[in-house]
């Protein structure tokens, strides 16, 4: 392929920067004393405080994950700060009380906290470090009787359904970085839609890690009561920084009755540089449950960010006719590392499940889909289908594919399709022979390699993405 | 022979027939014209069973019998038979094992004889006669490998083994070429007697002038619009769909 | 040391003193560090990756021996399974012993050989000092290891320069009970086709009786330059007998080889196939059909490793499941960073008939270059509903379809056999089979296009 896309300049990641600002850190270092420390903080109340400790201590038992494909140094998790908040006046009545550097780093990123400005009706809900910094739209959403805000806020105001579902699907004793989570979680959103309501905005959760030597522990949890729908999403970034950093979230879905939920990601952590110096750690549970008849609840993230991701969203099919859909766009370059897919639980009858996945690997990166398809015994009439394609650019780079399948019944069907080819030459030739440059080309092709999903994001998101795309490998084809 | 009425059908939970009114007696050769999509091999599909068509409304009796009730191998056991407009693939199973697997299920449920290999193949080298075919389709699987035309000769030979009342033919012409076209309809022609009847669904004026039609019925979104007798044909031929579409509207 | 562990401890000294010693020392030296590699790891747990969906305790349970001599079979036995009527080569094993009274190897052309590995040793020593041992590493897979700690008798196959043997070639290992005790026959082949030599071999297992036993093979492969290996494995043991064998394949530049397993005995059967595809232009054809009923598990593991650019792969795996029974696909292709312009497909097709049948399917692709065509797909479902309605439309009724069907998936696969005559065995042993299990004798003979 042509010298000059090896040549082309690398961009630069354009989130890179850091906010100066005075920051509440609690020094480095994890024992029971830091979880209480947390939980005190927060002002939490006594249930919630044992409920880490048990999460904590259970942590304790468990080793670290060394089956995905992943290849990243030790992580010393005494060497992470648990807390780091900006200096702020305690409670906020109004917009106007944030920090004015804050809502300039929020602008900075392209997400407006102003709510005057309405620019695209989306509800954001923005997370830096460690806590919820600000939630627009709040009073437009509670007329309908939504409840979008902070996690720390949710616990104050509405415990009771913090109680009823904090681990209903994830429970803390899932997973290592899950239990870790459910330990040391510092905010997140949390989101409720009560019977019957469609969310009338795009709800938005945006996360931001500033302070160095942190860890990003939040926690999101989503509840659509019966019949009710909302779409959310997600973004993330971080500064560039030479040392590593841990992210371990954990979001978790609950859909009743005829609920859905759209959950969408771009993932954007910063991914470390050329070599691999750098880059956030993204070791992430994601898991909805279809607990209601005729549910749905539908993942799509574009993965393209962070030097090692770990993440399955999953779904568990637990309602007659539920639906699950995974629709994923993951790219590696340079040094990244991916391992990333879905489960799909069938348990209820007639319940159905899509799984769309496109791999792009570039420079020396490794991206690995597992996912895994189990049909129950009683999930009789059940169907799923998986199509996963990946795309090598360069011949340092790998592409895997592990897909589990297990069907325990007859009436359901099953089929996974899979294939890896390279960036098709030829393609690029009809292309330039049109009169478009090589670097459009490979974008060109490379985003109808990815249409599938991102014909799913919301519109905004959607260009977003696009672009991403192109960024992201720039610099990686020859 | 066989009455149609008010026939509604759905699959996937749209509606394609949206109340068929169909009477073919015994004798007699009708056929369904349409434009694509219409509903023709949906139709054709119903009647012989297909589990992915559910029908909402109306009745069928097939010589007084309710059809709608009916296996779809009961159906054929009947006496109802479909060329189909995409004949299915069976690797691994002969030709020759196959027919005679359903004839002998259709000879048994009439109270019939079966036939013994040896019969059979008598039979069936008689038949493969009539529609010219290789003998050496006796061995081959079930459609694999079969050029497009040769599927459609190898439905034509199935029906006559299997001898039916009612015949329906679902574009069992398009695919075929010149020749094979004479021969398949031929073939249909010899098989044709006052005691059964065929139904012809094609796109083509050419395939009526080999087998006649007694009345021609235009199928437009799930509905009969227009029947005549054979010069219906001719007209469409000639002027296409459009004409049928504006006598909709004018009526509406 | 676990109590199976001293069982086998005890049972390689019994075995030291009777069957060893026919062979050389370097063998001694290879079991005794394959012994040990085998003490320290143990039988395989479901813990472990490879072993997730099949559970081997009922066969570390068991208190397998190993017996220094063969008991009589009856020759009509042996009849029974042959490759239909047609002339062929023939070796017999009863429970891993040579039994010449049974085997047919006058007519051997020249340049091929086909005898007994004890007797090798004598004729050919130098040969299998440089292969017996090299293709399958005993270090990964526990009963690999016991294979090796007990290496014994086996078949040799040698097909020398430019050889071409017109007839098939029966490998035909036969258990049957021996004493009080499970029989453990550690059966050990090694099959050489050198240069542009041309071979087809029957690889077969049968029971002489409805009996648990232990088969534990390994063989080993060696395709040479442009050589063709045609190797049909079919495995007929009992319902109670646990199987187990490594296959695996080292092809040189410009062969190819064409690797068929049906699988349809045994109460735990578990097929290891990798391919060394070791040198350019390189053809592997590796395909198989499994038919579990009872509550019987056949699991195939697949490992299509692609070192060198340019080759082809090709890989269909088809499965029916009846009753209780599972089965286990996992089929592997790696991709080397060097083997540019691999072409390589891999399908995994399943056809459940029971309820409480469970297929676990796990089709991977681990590549490493960016040229390549590489494409998997794994299916698992009831009866094609299309296909039946189309056989009803013909009066045939709902049983009888499911038959038909029935034969002619399978026939989709078996027609991937090359040789006429080996794909006729196979044909003739699968549609035997299904008629027993759905019991009627009302299904057809496989025909293909
Ligand atoms: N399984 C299905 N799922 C969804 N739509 C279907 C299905 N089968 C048929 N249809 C739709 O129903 C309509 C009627 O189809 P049908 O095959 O009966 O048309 P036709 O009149 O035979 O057309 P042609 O002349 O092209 O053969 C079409 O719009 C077709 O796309
Ligand atoms: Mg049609």
């Amino acid at each position: 392929m042509s010298e000059s896309i090896e040549e082309l300049v690398s961009q630069e990641y354009k989130y890179g920067f850091t906010t100066n600002i005075e920051t509440d850190t609690i020094p480095p270092g994890l024992n029971e004393d830091v979880v209480r420390l947390i939980s005190k903080k927060k002002n939490e109340p006594e249930w919630l405080t044992e409920w880490r400790l048990k999460a904590f201590r259970h942590w304790l038992t468990l080793e670290e994950p060394r089956w995905p494909n992943l290849t990243y140094a030790k992580i010393d998790y005494q060497s992470i700060s648990y807390y780091s908040a900006p200096k702020q006046v305690k409670k906020l009545d109004s917009l106007d009380e944030v920090d004015p550097i804050l809502l300039e780093t929020y602008e900075k990123l392209g997400i407006s906290l102003t709510e005057q400005k309405r620019l695209s009706g989306v509800a954001v809900d923005a997370v830096f470090d460690s806590v919820s910094v600000a939630t627009t739209f709040k009073e437009t959403l509670k007329e309908k009787g939504i409840i979008f805000c902070s996690f720390s806020e949710a616990v104050q105001e509405h415990p009771d359904l913090v109680r009823k579902y904090l681990g209903s699907v994830v429970p803390s004793s899932d997973n290592y970085f899950a239990a870790l989570n459910s330990a040391v979680f510092s905010d997140g959103s949390f989101c409720y839609i009560p019977k019957g309501v469609r969310c009338p905005m795009e709800l938005s959760t945006y996360f931001r890690i500033n302070a160095s030597n942190t860890g990003q522990f939040e926690r999101t949890l989503i509840v659509a009561d019966d019949g009710a729908y909302v779409s959310y999403l997600e973004g993330c970034t971080a500064p560039m920084r030479d040392e590593n950093q841990l992210h371990a979230a954990v979001v978790e879905i609950v859909a009743m009755d005829n609920a859905e939920v759209k959950y969408s990601t771009v993932q954007n952590w910063y991914a470390g540089d050329k070599d691999g110096k750098g880059g956030i750690y993204n070791f992430v549970t994601k898991r909805g449950k279809c607990a209601g008849v005729n549910s749905k609840i539908s993942w799509t993230q574009v993965e393209t960010g962070s030097a090692i991701t770990w993440k399955y969203p999953s779904v568990i099919l637990q309602g007659d006719n539920s639906i699950g859909e995974f629709y994923s766009v993951a790219v590696v370059n340079n040094r990244q590392d991916a391992d990333t897919g879905t489960k799909m639980l069938h348990i209820g009858k007639n319940t159905r499940s899509t799984i769309v996945s496109k791999g792009i690997s570039a420079g020396r990166g490794n991206n690995t889909y597992r996912g895994l398809v189990s049909i129950g015994k009683n999930a009789t009439g059940s169907r799923n289908y998986t199509q996963c394609d990946s795309m090598l650019i360069g011949n340092k780079c790998s592409a895997n594919t592990f897909p589990y399948i297990e069907v325990k019944n007859s009436s359901s069907s099953v089929e996974h399709e899979a294939s890896t080819s390279k960036i098709g030459e030829d393609q690029i030739f009809y292309c330039k022979q049109r009169g478009i440059n090589t670097e459009n080309a490979i974008s060109m092709i490379i985003n109808g390699f990815a249409k599938e999903v991102f014909k799913n994001l919301p519109m905004e998101f959607a260009v977003e993405a696009q672009k991403l795309l192109g960024i992201s490998l720039e610099g990686s084809v020859g | 022979m066989i009455e149609i009425k008010n026939l509604h059908a759905n699959v996937n939970g749209k509606e394609i027939l949206k109340g068929i009114n169909l009477k073919v007696n015994a004798g007699e050769v009708h056929a369904i014209m349409g434009p694509n999509g219409s509903g023709k091999s949906t139709l054709a599909q119903v009647l012989s069973g297909h589990p992915a068509y559910q029908v909402t409304q109306g009745e069928v009796l097939f010589e007084g019998q309710d059809l709608l009730d009916m296996e779809p191998e009961e159906r054929a056991h009947a006496g109802v038979f479909l060329a189909f407009q995409y004949p299915v693939e069976i690797p691994g199973v002969s030709n020759s094992y196959f027919l005679k697997a359903g004839l002998n299920e259709i000879r048994k449920s009439r109270g019939q004889e079966e036939l013994d290999s040896f019969q059979f193949l008598k039979l069936l080298k008689e038949k493969m006669k009539v529609v010219e075919m290789d003998q050496s389709f006796i061995n081959r699987p079930v459609n694999e490998g079969f050029s497009g035309g040769e599927k459609k000769r190898n439905e034509i030979l199935q029906m006559a083994v299997l001898e039916p009342k009612l015949a329906i033919l679902d574009e069992t012409d398009s695919g075929l070429d010149i020749d094979a076209l004479k021969i398949v309809s031929s073939g249909v022609n010899k098989l044709k007697s006052p005691s059964n009847a065929t139904i012809v669904v094609t796109h083509y004026q050419r395939l009526l002038n080999y087998i006649v039609p007694d009345f021609v019925h235009v199928l437009v979104h799930g509905r009969i619009v227009k029947s005549g007798g054979k010069e219906l044909a001719l007209e469409l031929e000639a002027n296409g769909y459009d004409f049928i579409r504006e006598e909709m509207l004018q009526s509406a | 040391m676990s109590v199976e562990m001293n069982h086998y401890t005890n049972e390689f000294q019994t075995f030291q003193q009777n069957g060893a010693a026919k062979s050389p020392d370097w063998v001694n030296d290879v079991r005794t560090a394959a012994l040990s590699v085998f003490t320290g790891k143990g039988f395989p747990t479901t813990k472990q990756e490879d072993w997730k969906y099949t559970n081997v305790t009922p066969i570390a349970r068991a208190p397998f021996r190993y017996s220094a001599s063969a008991p009589a079979v009856p020759a009509e036995l042996v009849t029974s399974l042959l490759i239909g009527d047609t002339e062929q080569h023939l070796i017999v094993f009863v429970n891993g012993h040579f039994s010449a009274e049974h085997s047919r190897l006058q007519s051997l052309p020249a340049g091929l050989t086909v005898k007994n590995l004890i007797a090798a040793y004598g004729s050919h020593a130098d040969l299998i000092k440089a292969h017996l041992s090299k293709y399958a590493p005993y270090d990964k897979n526990p009963f690999t290891a016991l294979n090796t700690a007990f290496i014994n008798d086996g078949a040799f196959i040698h097909a020398a320069k430019g050889t071409k043997s017109s007839l098939p070639v029966h490998l035909l290992f036969i258990s049957t009970a021996a004493g009080d005790a499970p029989a453990a026959s550690h059966i050990r082949n090694l099959i050489i086709a050198e240069e542009g030599a041309e071979v087809r071999i029957a690889h077969s297992f049968a029971s002489a009786q409805d009996n648990t036993n232990l088969t534990n093979v390994v063989t080993e492969v060696s395709a040479g330059r442009e050589s063709i290996v045609e190797l049909v494995k079919v495995q007929r043991e009992s319902e109670k007998a646990f199987h187990v064998e490594h296959l695996h394949v080292h092809q040189e530049p410009r062969s190819t080889s064409r690797v068929f397993s049906l699988a349809v005995g045994g109460a735990i059967a578990r097929n290891e196939m990798s391919v060394i595809i070791g040198g350019e232009t390189t053809e592997c054809n590796l395909n198989g059909l499994y038919i579990t009923s009872g509550e019987q598990l056949i699991d195939h593991h697949t490992f299509m490793h692609h070192i060198h650019p340019e080759c082809p792969s090709h890989e269909l795996f088809k499965g029916i499941l009846m009753d209780k029974s599972r089965a286990v696909f996992n089929g592997k292709v790696y991709v080397e960073p060097e083997a540019q312009k691999t072409d390589s497909k891999q399908t995994n097709r399943n056809l459940l008939l029971s309820d409480e049948a469970v297929v676990d399917t796990k089709p991977e692709l681990e590549i490493f270059a960016d040229d390549v065509k590489c494409t998997h797909g794994a299916a698992v479902g009831g009866m094609n509903e299309t296909h039946s309605f189309y056989l009803k439309t013909r009066g045939i009724s709902e049983g009888s379809a499911r038959g038909i069907l029935t034969v002619g998936f399978a026939a989709e696969v078996t027609q991937k056999i090359d040789d006429p005559v080996l794909r006729r065995f196979v044909d003739t042993i699968v549609v035997d089979h299904l008629r027993r299990k759905f019991g009627t004798g009302n299904l057809p003979e496989i025909v293909h296009a």
